[in-house]
């Protein structure tokens, strides 16, 4: 599969739990001994499918990423605990399309 | 610094607000009268809201107010509202006690607010700290203490 070496976090304004899970991936991504993975955070609105290698979003928007290859979707939008466990599934995956609910 | 972000006097406790609607208006009252934001901005909130629902609602009881960055935002600053009675953004939706407003200039200076929220707020929840307080200096020295503590 493709390495994923750019997640992008995305929610409705691209300012508030957009901002926190891009510090919580960073905390995530440490934990998991990943480095060369860059993180940003956007609005819905400005988001494509091309802008990253992995998508993350909270269980609202989750349906709007429907068509995008790989997608993780956090039910506690604020946990680093559910985060870091779905993104060491994201990172082990063999498929190039997968969406982690 | 989160003394850059919010101030003593923008932390308050209320007893109770009418409806959701006045939640939204309560805590953006004082980042309004201060010019940190104008009514456009709660306006956004209402628009963005009846486009996407109470997207702000992050935990069991805490929200994040906010809105685009695009409209009636002259400086960026946070306020909290702490609720003695709670308030449901949607039927059957958490029982929110504790509002976080946030007006932003851009998708990166309130870095360190989002900060201090996640610590407070995240998988370690110190809400019902906060929910203890009883006064707004109390709310107000709970968030400078978790500002200023290492992750």
């Amino acid at each position: 599969m493709t390495e994923i070496r750019k997640v992008m976090c995305c929610c409705g304004q691209g300012l508030g739990s957009s901002m926190m899970v891009e510090m919580n991936i960073q905390k995530a991504l440490k934990k998991l001994g990943k480095t060369n993975v860059t993180v940003g955070h956007t609005s819905l609105s400005e988001v494509n499918p091309g802008a990253a290698d992995l998508f993350v979003v909270g269980r609202d928007l989750a349906p709007q990423l429907k068509s995008y290859p790989r997608v993780v979707v956090l039910k506690k939008i604020m946990s680093v605990n559910e985060l870091t466990e779905k993104l060491e599934k994201a990172f082990a995956e063999q498929s190039d399309t997968f969406f982690i609910e | 610094m989160i003394e850059n972000l919010l101030k003593e006097e923008n932390c308050v406790i209320v007893d109770r607000v009418q409806d959701w609607k006045d939640a939204v208006h309560v805590s953006l009252e004082r980042l309004i009268e201060q010019g940190y934001c104008t009514e456009e901005y709660e306006k956004a909130v209402f628009d963005s809201t009846a486009e996407f629902g109470p997207y702000y609602v992050l935990t069991d009881n805490m929200a994040l107010i906010h809105a685009t960055n695009k409209v009636g935002v002259s400086k960026t600053q946070m306020a909290v509202t702490v609720l003695r009675e709670p308030v449901q953004f949607e039927e059957d939706g958490a029982d929110v006690q504790i509002l976080i407003a946030l007006c932003a200039v851009d998708a990166n200076a309130h870095i360190d607010g989002m900060a201090t929220v996640l610590k407070l707020f995240g998988d370690d929840d110190k809400s019902d700290d906060v929910l203890a307080a009883k006064t707004g200096k109390e709310v107000f020295e709970i968030f400078r203490q978790y500002a200023d503590q290492e992750d």
